[in-house]
């Protein structure tokens, strides 16, 4: 498949809470292939913005596409098949689960579900996926505890968990939401390398992300969102240098 | 004798657990109570008895039974839970009543009013195990509801949908994000919880001979005792506690009164309420201890 | 009350003027026109409605077999039929109703205890006889004297000889006795089968107990099982008799049944709940629907072929037996038509009921008690064949 220039867009998304606008008159172009960093002071809208791409939130006005396709009336549920995948700022895993359950659960838009999904002997197709799913286990280091109560692991871990669960969902997206919050500085190194191979994969990545070293490490691209609007964009060279962001985010 | 007495109370524990587990299903998924479970139980047991009358074997009529319990079931959750907005939780309860009252009033208007009797099993069967005997009946109960509960604890852990169950179970909101059919699993769901019904129904018929409209309560009352006593929502919790009031049950009436056998129930429940208000195996007891 | 009261004197006065108009006779038996009305209370809803149907129809057979010969003296009997519903307060309106407005000489039924208890009462204080074909509980006619009858004779009354005589004749020495102990029917029984076994020397070996509306008797049974009496009495209602009959085989408990007569009054429902289970369970009986006494034998023969069914019911019987002994009385005692002198002619059937002595009809033969109830056949009855047949060789 040719890459697409534009795999999400957002166009003139507005959002209000209340009579406040968290999100106005947005447009952004997330390009196949790319890391596309979103950052903004507290309250800028970048959670905000990522509830709408994913659908847990709908948009007052606005549209979202992916790969072209229309979205914006899509719930969250409809959109994971499509190839768009979310993470949480505050981790959302099944605690109740084992770390190898949190990673079948992602599977499960993959998985065929029809009646002889009912039976518990698993199909060719269902021993692959539990296959892949170990060797997610592996590749996020978190083998030695599949069969542990998510709710059991360490912080770290449950990030890199909840990275893991969807991925499994194989995603054309994968929109992050402040995956660095509360890494030491060993998990973020971690994180930037795991970022930099799934970019190396092909994987379009959106972060919203509070550490400007991981975004100036990670992304292509940066869009800086105060107020709910667009401050500036470009790459993170040229916008982190930018008097404008320096005032209104880092300067302060 | 007291070996004989044991298992009568296990095997009556293990009918009380398929009901419990039914209602712990559907706790898992929705954290409601579906108070026309009982019923759900009592009409699969008629629609087997009938069968059995008419001469089908007992393989047919069960099936029959554990189809009627699971299509039952579906028609509460349409009728009694679906449409029923979140923010009233205990509309349910009243609706999932009424739905009990009428298919009692629908199999009364069909089959009367009159107990039914319920014809017998392998007849010829009975095992001398030494400690206790096992009648036929009883050998087709213990196994089909040891199957039904290990089938479902496989299900559960093996099977794509059952872990989805139990996502829904841990975090309904979160599986949807992830783009499990939310709807689709709870009504699985439900399925699931009348299938369990279905078979507890017939198979309580098989242990006392008889099936009666008013029986739907009954059960109802008893797998809340089960499920408050064993956990809300722990399937571990519910099989133990049914086995443990079945017990206890029995060697009331045999040693003590068939008048306190409720009481003494009763009793039990009320002390696990005040001491251990979440049940035996509350809810964070371990991965299956929680559907 | 009071004014319906005085209505019915006049009235009374008018029918009695129209019926002596012709200078017959003072309350003669004038052939043809006139009319003897007898009540009849049924419930259509109740526990005990099948009983009542069968009763309506025993009572309405009477009437036509009456009529077909000529009714009394000429006059034609007719029944006039009111639906209690199982309802007390309908009771209690309805029977001054038939008392009042009806001019009935007599009332038969209800057939169960708790509705003849208020219907027999309430007629009691109109001083209208009333018989009931098949209350048989203790102490039913309590406030029903001297008008209150009934036609089935007390459990315990009835079934104490028959059982004793059988427990002799078949030389059992242990038994275990099963109570519902949430019922005052049940209980008494298992005391009528505590007495019985003490006076004739069996050992009560186990007595268990369980509380109506139970479903699993594994656990009696298994108790029962261990002492291995030769003998179960079964203080049950029929449905929890039958279920404990099935589990008592199903453990393979080899006793030998034992029921008094209201099993046997339930039989239906005992063999119904119990199936194959159940044969060879002995009961006491009053009623025999093949009796071989020479007069009620033809009774029940020509109400078989014209009933076109193979066994008299036990209600069917007594209600058909009710309506004749008011109408003897109503042609021995010469009274007149049409609620002539109602008052008097009802404290004479009244007085003829209490006075009858042995009076024999479908039902074999029936003596009233001090006390209003019946004294009837003791027989004993066997499940053969699915059902309560009577055991003529051990009558």
């Amino acid at each position: 498949m040719s890459p697409l220039a534009e795999l999400l867009r957002v166009t003139a998304v507005t959002k209000r809470f209340q009579g406040v606008e968290a999100l106005a008159d947005i447009d952004l172009a997330v390009q196949e292939g790319t890391v596309h960093g979103v950052v903004g002071p507290n309250g800028a809208g970048k959670t905000t913005l990522l509830n709408v791409m994913s659908g847990y939130v709908r948009p007052d006005a606005g549209r979202i596409e992916l790969a072209g396709r229309d979205i914006t009336r899509l719930t969250p549920q409809l959109r994971v098949p499509l190839g768009l995948v979310r993470t949480f700022q505050n981790i959302r895993l099944y605690g109740g689960l084992t770390v190898l359950e949190n990673v079948l659960l992602g599977q499960h838009t993959r998985a065929r579900t029809g009646l002889r999904s009912l039976w518990p002997f698993p199909t060719p197709q269902e021993r692959a996926l539990r296959a892949e799913a170990e060797a997610a286990l592996e590749l996020f280091e978190l083998a030695p505890y599949r069969s542990r109560r998510a709710a059991e692991l360490p912080y770290g871990l449950q990030k890199q968990l909840e990275m893991a669960r969807a991925m499994a969902a194989r995603p054309r997206v994968l929109l992050l939401d402040e995956p660095a919050a509360g890494m030491t500085t060993d998990g973020r190194h971690a994180l930037v390398e795991r970022l930099h191979e799934l970019r190396g994969q092909g994987l379009t990545i959106v972060v919203v992300e509070h550490d400007m070293d991981v975004i100036a490490k990670v992304c292509d691209h940066v869009t800086v969102l105060n107020f709910g609007r667009t401050l500036t964009e470009g790459p993170p060279a040229v916008v982190l240098a930018g008097d404008e962001v320096r005032t209104a985010y880092l300067g302060t | 004798m007291l070996g004989q007495q044991l298992f009568n109370g296990v095997l009556l524990g293990a009918t009380f657990a398929l009901v419990a587990l039914g209602f712990n299903l559907v706790v898992g998924a929705m954290d409601r109570l579906n108070f026309a479970l009982g019923e759900t139980a009592m009409v699969s047991a008629v629609v087997g008895a009938v069968l059995m009358e008419t001469g089908l074997p007992f393989a047919v009529a069960f099936l029959a039974a554990i189809a009627t319990g699971g299509l039952l079931a579906v028609i509460v959750y349409v009728a009694s839970f679906r449409y029923v907005s979140d923010r009233f939780p205990t509309a349910s309860i009243l609706s999932s009543l009424g739905m009990g009252l009428v298919l009692t009033a629908v199999v009364v208007k069909v089959f009367g009013s009159d107990q039914r009797s319920v014809p017998d099993v392998l007849a010829g069967v009975d095992l001398d195990l030494g400690l206790f005997r096992v009648s036929g009946a009883q050998l087709v109960i213990i196994v089909l509801a040891a199957l039904m509960t290990v089938g479902l604890y496989v299900f559960l852990d093996r099977t794509v949908w059952g872990t989805a169950i139990r996502g829904v179970s841990d975090d309904p909101t979160m599986v949807a994000l992830l783009g499990v059919p939310v709807q689709r699993v709870i009504l699985l769901t439900f399925t699931l919880s009348g299938v369990l019904a279905g078979a507890a129904g017939l198979l309580t018929g098989l242990a006392y001979h008889s099936v009666s409209p008013f029986d739907g309560f009954t059960s109802t009352l008893t797998a809340l005792m089960v499920i408050v006593l064993g956990g809300l929502g722990s399937v571990t919790g519910g099989v133990i506690a049914a086995l443990v009031i079945g017990v206890l049950q029995t060697l009331t009436v045999a040693y003590l009164s068939a008048t306190l056998r409720d009481l003494i129930v009763f009793v039990l429940v009320g002390i696990v309420l005040l001491v251990r208000p979440q049940g035996l195996f509350g809810r964070n007891a371990g991965v299956l201890e929680r559907v | 009350m009071l004014r319906g009261g005085r209505a019915a004197v006049v009235l009374a006065a008018a029918l009695a003027l129209t019926a002596c108009g012709g200078g017959g006779e003072p309350g003669g038996g004038e052939p043809g026109g006139g009319v003897y009305r007898i009540g009849v209370v049924t419930s259509s809803t109740g526990p005990f409605a099948a009983n009542h149907t069968t009763m309506v129809a025993g009572a309405e057979y009477a009437v036509k077999v009456l009529n077909e010969n000529g009714g009394i003296n000429g006059n034609k009997v007719e029944l006039v039929t009111v639906d209690g519903q199982n309802n007390p307060t309908s009771l209690a309106t309805l029977i001054p109703q038939l008392a009042t407005r009806d001019q009935v000489y007599a009332i038969v039924g209800p057939v169960d205890s708790a509705g003849c208890e208020i219907a027999c009462a309430t007629a009691n204080k109109l001083e209208v006889p009333i018989v009931s074909p098949g209350a048989g509980r203790p102490g039913v006619l309590a406030n029903s004297r001297p008008y209150g009858f009934t036609l089935a004779q007390p459990d315990a009354a009835n079934s104490t000889a028959v059982l004793s005589k059988a427990i002799r004749d078949l030389g059992f020495t242990t038994a275990a006795i099963i109570t519902d102990e949430a019922n005052a029917t049940t209980k008494a029984q298992a005391d009528l089968f505590t007495q019985i076994f003490a006076d004739t020397g069996v050992q009560v070996v186990q007595r268990a107990t369980f509380a109506s509306g139970d479903s699993s008797f594994a656990s009696q049974i298994t108790s029962i099982a261990a002492a291995d009496p030769d003998v179960l009495a079964l203080a049950a209602g029929p449905d929890d008799a039958g279920r404990i009959a099935r589990e008592a085989r199903s453990q393979k408990l080899r006793a030998t049944f034992l029921g008094t007569g209201a099993l046997q009054s339930g039989g239906s429902a005992y063999v119904a709940a119990g199936g194959e289970a159940t044969e060879g369970t002995i009961a006491a009986a009053q009623y025999d629907p093949h009796s071989s006494n020479p007069v009620a034998a033809p009774l029940l023969e020509k109400a078989q072929a014209d009933t076109g069914q193979a066994d008299i019911p036990l209600n069917f019987a007594y209600a058909f037996d009710a309506v004749n002994m008011v109408a003897t009385l109503i042609k021995e005692k010469n009274l007149a038509p049409d609620g002539t002198d109602i008052a008097n002619a009802r404290r004479q059937i009244q007085e003829g009921l209490n006075a009858m002595d042995r009076y024999v009809g479908m039902a074999d033969v029936t003596t009233f008690a001090e006390d209003g109830t019946a004294e009837r056949p003791q027989l004993r009855s066997v499940v053969q064949g699915g059902k309560f047949v009577i055991d003529k060789s051990a009558s």
